[in-house]
């Protein structure tokens, strides 16, 4: 019978936990930047029929504030964050 | 016919048929030196750097729905759908990360050339190969007789090529590329095809605002029209809470599950080139899905009137010099071309290498194999020129469609594959079939209950019986588990 692969934990690659780890810090900043996004644009953007900040730039609010700014704030910081805490990982 | 802006796209055209001779150089080189046919066609040698893997990647991802479909709707449907198809500049990131260092150290390790193969290699029996492949091939196709309409269209829309000349030419086009040079022509192809997409949307994008009068004037205009086009839930209420966040799931993990965009990852050099690819990616969709779907609302303040699917073409006809159209036209055509050959060699290679070979003759050659690759990409360009000579309505709804199934089909399964130990190989099977027998049924008899759109239904399904069959059948095989998640030396004997 096959036995139960949490059994052996101490054959794990290394660079599958360094994966494990990346891939869970990855979907987690994947959600918050949707949730403020989307959050975003439920609060300003839906159920209107004029801007609750009279449309800055000439774009409806919610399509700066729930979309270009966190695009770009959260970009800058994705770049941050994968240049100094993704690890290189053994292909071979 | 419109020979100023056929001269610039036919030079475009000929630019990416040199490319894939160069690359079939490249290839004939590196084989002649004593690398595997298999190999280079199918993954460049697993020696792509992270400009040409970002390139590829958001080449392949971006189509006929990006640069077309989209904007159509959007068209229809006004600023709402920005809310749903601004979600894509976070899709570079999430798929690199998640998935692509994984991809990739699978391809070094076991050798696998697909999708399909990662699924095979680690979830080892038939049903899974045949059950890939007849998910691949029921929603690549429909997706891709999208392509090759939307591509037909914009071409007859701008210059009077007959729609199904342009049919046709695309049809040759990709399948010269796919057939000349295999994964790095395509790659090659797709870094230039890309370049001219970034070029196309930089010029037409300042180009539409002024022309439109301004944002201020845009907004003005469709608020003035129907404040729905500016605010959910949109005409019509299309858009309640739960379908936006239904479409938010779908084109981001769209990337993860797709078999042709996650294949790119298994010619990856190095883990430097998925980090660098990442960031290079993000910088790319910034530019491709933040602009692009707001152009496509605001053409209705300009054009009212037209065929959704018109709406981009007719702004490039309109805002940009005649000589700078042809230019610019190269970018939903470079989209187009680049995504329909990824899908092609992905086809072919689910076909000849994880059922043909694996299944029917393992002993195959490598020139046999290569000529059924060959064919087998051909005879699946040919029954999609035929499928496209009758064009469906809204090029959207077929990119949608495809979207759903692959997504319920191959996300959990992937996903599973790569991280989660305890998957069996018959929870694998139950996941795969599950999923997009789930969303195929409920897209024809119930589509999507509770106002949850029916790939998500099919995604929920795909997860409970992958983890409850996992919990009831039998573990994977040891040297299987070393394989993919075991330390390196041991995985290299278990390759033995």
């Amino acid at each position: 019978m096959a036995e139960n692969p949490s059994e052996r934990d101490k054959d794990i690659d290394p660079g599958f936990l360094v994966c494990v780890r990346e891939a869970k810090f990855i979907l987690i900043f994947w959600v918050v930047q949707s949730t403020v996004m989307i959050g975003t644009f439920l609060l300003i953007g839906y159920n209107r029929t004029t801007d609750p900040f009279g449309y800055p730039l000439g774009l409806p609010s919610w399509y700066l504030f729930g979309g270009v700014i966190p695009a770009i704030v959260f970009f800058v910081a994705l770049v941050y964050i994968v240049r100094r805490h993704f690890q290189e990982v053994e292909f071979k | 016919m419109k020979l100023e802006i056929v001269l610039p796209f036919a030079i475009y055209m000929v630019i990416t048929v040199g490319v894939a001779i160069w690359a079939r150089k490249a290839m004939a080189e590196s084989v002649a030196r004593g690398g595997s046919f298999m190999d280079e066609f199918f993954v460049a040698g697993r020696s792509v750097g992270p400009l040409i893997l970002a390139f590829t990647f958001m080449a392949t991802f971006a189509s006929a729905g990006t640069f077309i479909g989209y904007p159509g709707l959007a068209y229809r449907n006004g600023l709402t759908v920005v809310m749903t198809g601004i979600n894509q500049i976070t899709m570079a990131y999430l798929t690199f990360a998640l998935i692509g260092k994984r991809m990739a150290v699978i391809g070094h390790r076991t050798g696998a050339l697909t999708f399909t193969e990662v699924l095979r290699r680690r979830f080892d029996h038939p049903l899974v190969s045949f059950g890939a492949a007849i998910a691949i091939i029921i929603f690549f196709i429909a997706f891709m007789i999208g392509q090759f309409a939307g591509a037909a269209r914009i071409l007859q829309t701008v210059s009077g090529v007959p729609y199904y000349v342009g049919v046709l030419l695309f049809g040759g086009v990709v399948a010269v590329t796919v057939v000349i040079g295999g994964f790095r022509a395509v790659a090659w192809t797709d870094f230039v095809q890309g370049a001219f997409m970034l070029l196309g949307l930089l010029m037409v994008f300042p180009a539409f605002v002024v022309f439109g009068g301004g944002f201020e004037k845009i907004t003005t205009k469709l608020l003035t029209e129907d404040p729905g086009l500016v605010f959910g839930p949109g005409p019509k209420e299309w858009l309640p809470p739960s379908m936006l966040i239904s479409f938010w799931i779908l084109w981001v993990w769209l990337a993860v599950a797709n078999p042709a965009t996650a294949v790119r990852f298994l010619a990856a050099k190095n883990s430097k080139t998925i980090h660098q690819g990442l960031i290079i990616g993000s910088i790319m969709a910034l530019i491709f899905y933040v602009p692009m779907f707001y152009m496509g609302a605001g053409t209705r303040t300009i054009f009212p009137g037209i065929a959704p699917d018109v709406a981009i073409p007719n702004i490039y006809m309109a805002t940009l010099p005649i000589w700078f159209v042809g230019i610019a036209l190269a970018a939903p055509f470079a989209a187009v071309m680049s995504t329909v050959d990824s899908l092609l060699l992905e086809m072919s290679g689910t076909i000849v290498r994880d059922i043909y070979q694996r299944y029917i003759n393992p002993k195959a050659s490598d020139v046999f194999l290569m000529r059924l690759a060959y064919a087998v990409a051909g005879g699946i360009g040919i029954l999609v020129l035929v499928l496209a000579f009758q064009p469906p309505k809204l090029i959207a709804n077929l990119v949608i469609y495809f979207g759903g199934g692959v997504v319920a089909a191959f996300a959990v399964p992937i996903i599973a594959a790569l991280y989660w130990r305890w998957a069996t190989t018959w929870g694998a099977i139950a996941s795969i079939f599950g999923g997009f027998l789930t969303y195929i049924l409920l897209d024809i008899y119930y589509k999507n209950p509770l106002k949850i759109m029916s790939y998500l239904w099919g995604v929920g399904a795909s997860f409970v019986l992958l983890y409850v069959v996992s919990k009831l059948t039998k573990p994977s095989d040891k040297s299987t588990l070393d394989l993919y998640y075991g330390k390196p030396k041991g995985a290299s004997a278990a390759a033995e």
